[in-house]
């Protein structure tokens, strides 16, 4: 690891070193010699961990085009003849379709409410100082770290005895009070990066603070917002636990489907590989056309600390 | 900001954590207290079915294995994200495809990569092209019925599929790790390891109590990828606290004793964010 790793941070130092005119006391030729070989053996890790990363899901997507014949085979056959055969199976016969949708339609609407009920909670956060803020903020990050289990419990005692048990509506509720402690902080970070001085002066025209926040600020947190929006959705489209105790039938989402269905069908592994790579592949798409949005939420507050 | 206007803007987001959590947590508090299953009536127990969960064996065998958990995975998720973030921030042309690559199993549901992976390691039909190439080689692990394989595997698991975000996180810390001191100390002589060591990893120090708050939360609550993987086997000694409280309330359905069991999470969720929660405390203070 020594070896290989120690270009990034040479790199970095020649970037440096070239702009403040400080050379290091070595000759131009052993370095250039060494950079060559450290480049090829740093990529190579990287591709190596690219390849590691994805390769379950290759391996996946070969299996959901084979016939079980060849699925269930290793050596495994590389020059099979691809067939849709188990996503006509999947779509058709399985229903699948219907636990996208539903899954989706949780999604979208748990992400709407989400942010309508937090970006004011964000923004209010963001500006007051007094030391109730504080309380609420330390709350929420409490909240963020709980268990699902200590909430999702009563929930479903309470639910069974009033009938609220398998429905949209009650998932989506405790799904948008899950992720409110989240989507709060991300949020917040955001409107703390947008200086006051941008609705103080609206506010000295004549605008009331309600106002400047809807018409000014908004539209500034643009990129917020969509950051919030993406992890919002991630988190709902990826949750287990709580449509598992949650949903019955008419309510289940497709992490519950798909584990449901591979642990009593195993074989018919190409079937469950074409449900994997389906409810994979919209959000692999969602994810590389909003790369920028998601590496800076992911990063948001951990380097300003 | 009026506290007219704070409260107006606040009021909707901490009415519904306080209807929607705050509320459900006390009630958990109370179940805690009862003996019951779904259908029946509480029947008030007091301490009791505490005194149970901690008399068991069942829960320090599940305690064990989800420290066994959160180390291992944080220990890895550190050290293999740091290295990670190395390579990316000198893969400057590339770096878009890498990450790429490596946020896809970021991004799939945690039960769905858990079963792929899983896949990956089976040995009994035909699917488990890694299990085939390890024998291939020679290895032969049992990932599914010895205890220290399949905690490999669940480490495994959660190290795929969680690892880029540490690696995003200090690629993000590695870009504005200050110039000066980095130059003064290669002007020192000092070598690679020497500026990792003195200089890199100081700067990013927050950063790496950052990652591991994070990973120890969301370890000591692992319940997803056991459930579709090892399903707390082989003879439970894969069960983490979150997989025992869901067996004993939804497969045993004793309610009750499932709310203690998640009690007993929060308490212990809530003294690993103690320090977590002090820091916030002290920046809070700083900028107001």
């Amino acid at each position: 690891m020594t070896a290989t790793a120690q270009h990034p941070v040479d790199q970095n130092l020649k970037r440096t070193v070239r702009t403040t005119a400080v050379r290091p006391m070595r000759t131009r030729r052993s370095r250039s010699a060494t950079t060559a070989l450290q480049k090829t053996i740093a990529y190579l890790l990287l591709s190596l961990a690219g390849l590691l990363s994805i390769g379950p899901f290759v391996w996946v997507g070969l299996a959901s085009l084979k016939r079980p014949v060849d699925a269930f085979s290793l050596p495994p056959v590389w020059d099979f003849t691809p067939t849709l055969q188990a996503y006509q199976i999947l779509w058709n016969d399985r229903g699948f379709g219907h636990f996208l949708l539903n899954t989706l339609l949780v999604g979208v609407l748990t992400t709407v409410i989400s942010l309508l009920v937090a970006a004011p909670a964000a923004y209010a956060l963001s500006r007051f100082r007094h030391v109730s803020g504080l309380w609420i903020l330390l709350a929420a990050l409490v909240f963020r770290a709980l268990p699902r289990m200590a909430v999702v419990l009563p929930f479903y005692y309470l639910a069974r005895l009033t009938g609220l048990y398998d429905t949209q509506v009650l998932l989506i509720a405790v799904l948008v009070a899950v992720n409110q402690p989240f989507t709060i902080w991300l949020l917040r970070d955001f409107f703390a990066g947008i200086p006051e001085e941008l609705e103080e002066s609206a506010m000295v025209d004549g605008c009331s603070r309600i106002q400047a926040f809807r018409r000014i600020i908004l539209p500034v947190a643009g990129p917020g917002l969509v950051t919030a929006a993406v992890f919002t959705f991630l988190l709902a489209y990826q949750e287990y636990m709580i449509p598992l105790v949650l949903t019955q039938t008419s309510a289940v989402t497709l992490p519950v489907f798909i584990a449901q269905f591979s642990t009593e069908n195993i074989q018919d592994w190409p079937v469950i590989s074409a449900a994997a790579v389906s409810l994979a592949l919209p959000i692999v798409g969602l994810v590389m056309l909003a790369q920028r949005f998601l590496v800076a939420g992911l990063t948001a507050g951990s380097t300003k600390g | 900001m009026k506290r007219r206007e704070f409260t107006l803007l606040a009021a909707p987001s901490v009415v519904l954590m306080t209807v929607l959590m705050i509320a459900p947590l006390v009630t958990t508090v109370v179940l805690s207290l009862n003996q019951f299953s779904y259908g029946t009536s509480l029947k008030w127990v007091g301490l009791k079915n505490y005194a149970q969960l901690l008399a068991s064996p069942e829960l320090h065998s599940s305690l064990l294995f989800t420290v066994l958990f959160v180390i291992g995975t944080t220990t890895l998720k550190l050290f293999l994200g740091f290295a990670l973030a190395l390579l990316l921030n000198f893969a400057v042309r590339a770096r878009s495809v890498f990450l790429g690559a490596l946020l896809v199993p970021l991004v799939v549901p945690p039960v769905v990569g858990a079963l792929i992976y899983g896949w990956m390691f089976r040995e009994d039909i035909g699917v488990g092209f890694y299990q085939y190439l390890l024998t291939l080689m020679g290895i032969n692990i049992e990932w599914f019925s010895s205890t220290p394989g399949a905690i490999a595997l669940l480490v495994g698991q959660n190290v795929w599929q969680d690892i880029s975000f540490a690696a995003l996180i200090f690629l993000a810390g590695l870009q504005v790790v200050p110039a000066e001191p980095l130059e003064a100390a290669l002007v020192d002589g000092a070598n690679w390891l020497q500026r990792q060591r003195y200089i890199i990893m100081p700067s990013l120090s927050g950063l790496f109590a950052f990652v591991s708050m994070m990973s120890v939360m969301d370890s000591f609550r692992i319940f997803d990828s056991i459930a579709v993987t090892t399903g707390g086997g082989p003879n439970g000694t894969t069960e983490s606290l979150m997989f025992l409280a869901y067996k004993v309330s939804f497969q045993q359905s004793q309610l009750g004793l499932g709310s203690a069991m998640s009690m007993l999470t929060v308490i212990g969720i809530v003294l690993l964010l103690v320090p977590f929660l002090v820091l916030t405390k002290r920046q809070f203070r700083n900028a107001r």
